[in-house]
């Protein structure tokens, strides 16, 4: 068994519960420490097919760029006036970075802004140990139940890996929560571009919804 | 035999054997044939109602159910997962260091709390590993076969670690301190020796074993645990309510009239008491109402089966064997250990603990005891079905939908269990046989 025949279920798991975008992150830099840029070569060569945006993270890292540090200023902006916030998809740097930058609440009183993170579309994760990492801060929803978060000062948020003519590439579980029907109860539908850098291969586990169904794209800027 | 004696003996078999053919219908076929029993013992003027429900041990059930909250809120600080991380970190992800710290670590814990709760908290980190580094099927197999024998081993060593030592220390039959003074060592022993035999098999061969596969296994589990913290304000109280119990377990005299379930009930109120909010909502929903029932049931034919008198004929018979006392203790430890593969440790301990007490009347009583708490773990050991652990493990192995070297899917079912099991019966076995003989000697 090689290295990477093992980790392709490794990636699985860890894109399932740390986003794929984080996951390749830390994967590529696990890879080059152990084993140096050959290794990232070899990596992308085993799992970059089945995995794009790995693939872009390996040719990404390859070429010199880095882990990002998130930085989530103009999301905070763009949040204004929000109180609840409805995360569909996970990426585990971005949303560390969010909960590290807001203000903690004051003991035994509601948070300024609750975060809900819908806990669907990723079989393989363990959605307790995801929510453990954010110290109380990220409650569960679920498809079935998102929508009791829905008001006037309530906003959804996805990650966006990549954009095309006049399109987003998204996580799935998007498209079931950006119907008309749904996008009139929320006060504006966010998106956070997390990747940065180019997908090469066709993006597989991905789908490409209209950029307008976004009422604005945040860029992560460092 | 006396006929009616008979008649609720024989619901009592075939109700066992029903419950294990069609574990979907368990509840309701031991609730229905307590029932008959109950109506079966009235009318043939046996016993009345009450006098039946007079016999059950209440005090085993309000220790199973107070442990059973102890445990969640001890699981709820989120300390063994952090432990089995630091475990994996400790083995530096390499497959043998993590076999063994893996077995050692299951049975520390599963001494503490029950065996469910002992795999819930250990085994989802270890399938993340198994997940990241991957795993060949015999590694999977022998690690998490070993495991689960290390959680009977474990459950066994002391008296609040699974039902059957539940039941000892509830009824009575042996005091906190006497019971691990007398069962730690052999199942220590039966663990070191269970180990000492499956490192022989060369379990890590084939595994991947580079330092690159290391280095990810780690870095990935390290982002996957990136936040989660032990609740040490929960943990604090956990831990000193559990030295309280313990220090009460052991040094309260009988004549107080505290008994361990009270011991047991205090401690598990004073751990709900810490966040009550939290507490209420682990009594509204942790409380194990299935195997509270499954066990009420149990007890309640068990109880009829007693005031017919078949159990003191069982313990005369074992008595009129053409065998000396030893041979006699032996057939039934050998016995037990049978019973106990086949039907699982609950109905098992449940029928055979009045036997027991038959035979601590000529023996000493630890002798007797720990000889059959030691064969209901040899037994709970030999399928995967006797375990009470063993068909979470196999649900959580399915789901965590693990794949080998080739791309194929990983399983942990009856088939892959039974040679460690059958290896865990014997070596349980022969530790029990070979401690009766020495005590006796």
């Amino acid at each position: 068994m090689t290295a990477f025949a093992a980790q392709r279920q490794a990636f699985r798991l860890a894109a399932a519960e740390l986003g794929m975008a984080s996951a390749a992150w830390v994967t590529v830099e696990a890879c080059a420490d152990a084993a140096g840029d050959a290794a990232v070569a070899e990596l992308r060569d085993a799992l970059g097919r089945d995995w794009p945006v790995l693939d872009a993270v390996c040719a990404g890292w390859l070429q010199g760029a880095r882990r990002p540090r998130p930085a989530p200023g103009a999301l905070q902006a763009a949040l204004a006036g929000t109180q609840r916030l409805v995360i569909v998809g996970h990426e585990a740097l971005w949303i560390d970075a969010l909960v590290a930058a807001l203000p903690a609440p004051v003991a035994g009183g509601a948070p300024a802004l609750r975060l809900g993170l819908v806990c669907e579309g990723a079989p393989l994760a363990d959605w307790d140990r995801v929510l453990a990492n954010q110290a109380g801060r990220v409650e569960r929803l679920g498809l079935a139940d998102f929508q009791a978060w829905a008001g006037p000062r309530s906003s959804l948020l996805t990650f966006v890996y990549g954009q095309g003519q006049g399109t987003v590439f998204v996580l799935p579980p998007w498209l079931r929560v950006s119907g008309s029907d749904v996008r009139l109860q929320f006060r504006q539908l966010l998106g956070w571009s997390v990747l940065g850098l180019p997908l090469q291969v066709y993006p597989r586990w991905l789908v490409s919804a209209a950029a307008d169904t976004l009422t604005e794209l945040v860029e992560d800027v460092a | 035999m006396n006929g009616a004696g008979g008649a609720a003996a024989l619901l009592l078999v075939l109700a066992v054997v029903a419950q294990a053919l069609w574990p979907a219908w368990r509840l309701q076929i031991v609730l229905g044939a307590a029932v008959l029993s109950c109506v079966g013992a009235a009318l043939g003027g046996v016993a009345e109602a009450p006098a039946v429900l007079a016999a059950v041990p209440w005090n085993v059930l309000v220790i199973l159910v107070a442990l059973g909250l102890f445990t969640e809120r001890l699981a709820a600080t989120r300390v063994f997962g952090i432990a089995s991380v630091a475990m994996v970190r400790v083995a530096r992800a390499r497959p043998r260091a993590l076999l063994v710290l893996a077995a050692l670590g299951t049975y520390g814990v599963s001494s503490l709390v029950n065996n469910l709760t002992a795999l819930f908290v250990t085994l989802p980190v270890l399938l993340t590993v198994f997940a990241l580094a991957g795993a060949t099927p015999r590694f999977l197999s022998l690690t998490l076969g070993l495991m689960l024998v290390a959680c009977n081993l474990g459950g066994a060593a002391t008296p609040i670690g699974d039902f059957p030592a539940v039941l000892l220390l509830g009824s009575g039959a042996m005091g906190f301190s006497d019971y691990l003074a007398a069962a730690l060592p052999p199942t220590a022993l039966a663990m070191a020796l269970m180990l000492a035999l499956v490192l022989l098999r060369r379990p890590a061969e084939g595994m991947p074993d580079t330092p690159l596969a290391q280095r990810l296994t780690l870095a990935t589990l390290a982002a996957l645990y990136r936040g989660v913290r032990v609740d040490r304000r929960l943990l604090g109280p956990c831990l000193a309510t559990l030295v309280l119990m313990m220090a009460a377990w052991m040094l309260l005299p009988p004549a107080l009239g505290i008994g361990p379930e009270l011991v047991a009930w205090a401690g598990a109120a004073l751990v709900l008491a810490i966040r009550p909010h939290d507490g209420e909502r682990a009594l509204k929903r942790a409380v194990d109402v299935e195997a509270l029932l499954f066990l009420l049931a149990l007890f309640v034919m068990v109880a009829v089966v007693r005031e017919t008198g078949l159990f003191t004929q069982f313990g005369q018979a074992l008595a009129a064997l053409p065998l000396p006392p030893e041979g006699q203790l032996l057939v039934f430890i050998c016995a037990a250990a049978l019973l106990t593969g086949l039907f699982s440790a609950g109905p098992s301990m449940a029928a055979l603990l009045p036997v027991a007490e038959q035979l601590a009347v000529r023996f000493e009583p630890d002798v007797v005891y720990v000889g059959l708490a030691l064969a209901v773990c040899a037994g709970s050991s030999l399928f995967l079905t006797a375990a009470t652990a063993g068909p979470l493990m196999q649900s959580l192995v399915d789901r965590a939908a693990l794949r080998g070297p080739a791309g194929e899917r990983l399983q942990f079912g009856f088939r892959e269990y039974l040679r460690m099991g059958l290896l865990g019966f014997v070596v349980i076995l022969a530790v029990a046989v070979a401690r009766t003989l020495w005590r006796l000697a």
